[in-house]
């Protein structure tokens, strides 16, 4: 599970990132921004890798408040920067530019991200509660 | 359960990347169909598809070719190249005033050429409107597009430009009431009040004006 955390965690980085650049009109204008996104996103795991390496308790640090705050604060700022009306619009352009599927709809993409962000939660909250009942369990049997 | 756990992990990536394959629906087009010349009426028709990221955002490219390095950066995405496009505006007799340099992009130097009446239309509207109803500006004024020309830079820079919204060295078609480097403080955004949703087909004419 703590890949997966690692990769939530790094595409909400990624995207935020993707649109702190896109607030730059020059940049937009000569780069695809979605690029952006994908090698801070690809930088982030690795990132999160390497210091897990070093380190080993990767998956104690990104508990789920860890990751619910990383998630607010994301959305958040991606809030803040854009606004009601472009945020419903620019995270989905920026992704679509990236893959390069300018055929998929804003709503397409605004949908497999939701599902992302709200699965993906639910499934590291059933991890950590499955991982907390097995401690319990291996206490009580060790007593 | 670590193995419902990784086929957890596998199905959410999936999910996540579900939309990373380009789409299967699409069509391998001949670009021949995608824009008419009408020497007669002195027209190119060329066809393009909205991208509504500019209904929000600010840009100063009004059709680009999709498959242009600005193919993604442009209020309306051409389907043709703007190579071919330049030898249709040729074709119908148009005159390129091919003025500007890149050296002149902060210059403010207007762009010449031929004038173009240039109208849209899309399926449903049952009638063309001006290009410039589809386009708002920080500072509007009345749209006048000019063959600039520009071939060769259009060939060396591989932007895809086919219409900028203000005067331009590579665009082959430009808005000369706007001189050059002044999208660097006028906002244009597409029209969303006016053009149809994202993904859109709209027919883009360009008419050698009399």
């Amino acid at each position: 599970m703590k890949y997966f955390k690692m990769l939530y965690i790094s595409f909400l980085w990624g995207v935020l990132f993707a649109v702190v650049c896109f607030q730059s009109e020059w940049l937009e204008m000569r780069v695809n921004i979605g690029l952006i996104g994908f090698v801070m996103m690809v930088v982030s795991f690795c990132t999160l890798m390497v210091i897990d390496k070093k380190k080993g308790n990767m998956n104690k640090l990104l508990n789920f408040k860890f990751v619910l705050w990383n998630l607010v604060l994301t959305i958040g700022g991606m809030v803040l920067l854009l606004g009601s009306e472009r945020i419903s619009v620019l995270p989905a352009a920026i992704i679509r530019e990236g893959l390069h599927s300018t055929r998929v709809s804003f709503t397409t993409i605004n949908i497999l991200i939701l599902s992302f962000l709200i699965l993906g939660a639910g499934a590291i909250v059933c991890s950590e509660n499955i991982q907390k009942k097995s401690a319990k369990n291996s206490r009580i049997l060790f007593k | 359960m670590k193995i419902l756990r990784i086929a957890l992990i596998v199905a959410l990536s999936l999910l996540v990347f579900a939309g990373c394959t380009s789409n299967s629906t699409d069509v391998v087009t001949d670009e021949s169909s995608l824009m008419t010349v009408d020497k007669e009426k002195k027209e190119v028709s060329m066809q393009t598809e909205v991208n509504g990221k500019y209904f929000t955002e600010p840009t100063r490219h009004g059709v680009v070719y999709k498959d242009g390095s600005n193919g993604e950066k442009s209020v309306l995405r051409g389907l043709v190249s703007e190579k071919e496009f330049h030898q249709a505006l040729l074709d119908i007799g148009a005159q390129a005033g091919n003025n500007v340099t890149l050296e002149d992009m902060a210059k403010g130097i207007k762009v010449e050429g031929d004038k173009l009446d240039v109208t849209v239309t899309w399926e449903g509207l049952g009638k063309e409107i001006p290009f410039a109803d589809i386009i708002t500006s920080s500072d509007p004024r009345p749209m006048d597009v000019r063959f600039g020309g520009n071939l060769e830079r259009a060939e060396q820079k591989n932007t895809g430009c086919i219409l900028c919204l203000d005067s331009c060295a590579v665009g082959i078609t430009s808005n000369s009431s706007y001189v050059t480097g002044e999208s660097n403080t006028v906002k244009f955004f597409g029209n969303k009040d006016v053009l149809p949703e994202d993904g859109t087909k709209v027919t883009v004419i360009f008419r050698l004006a009399q």
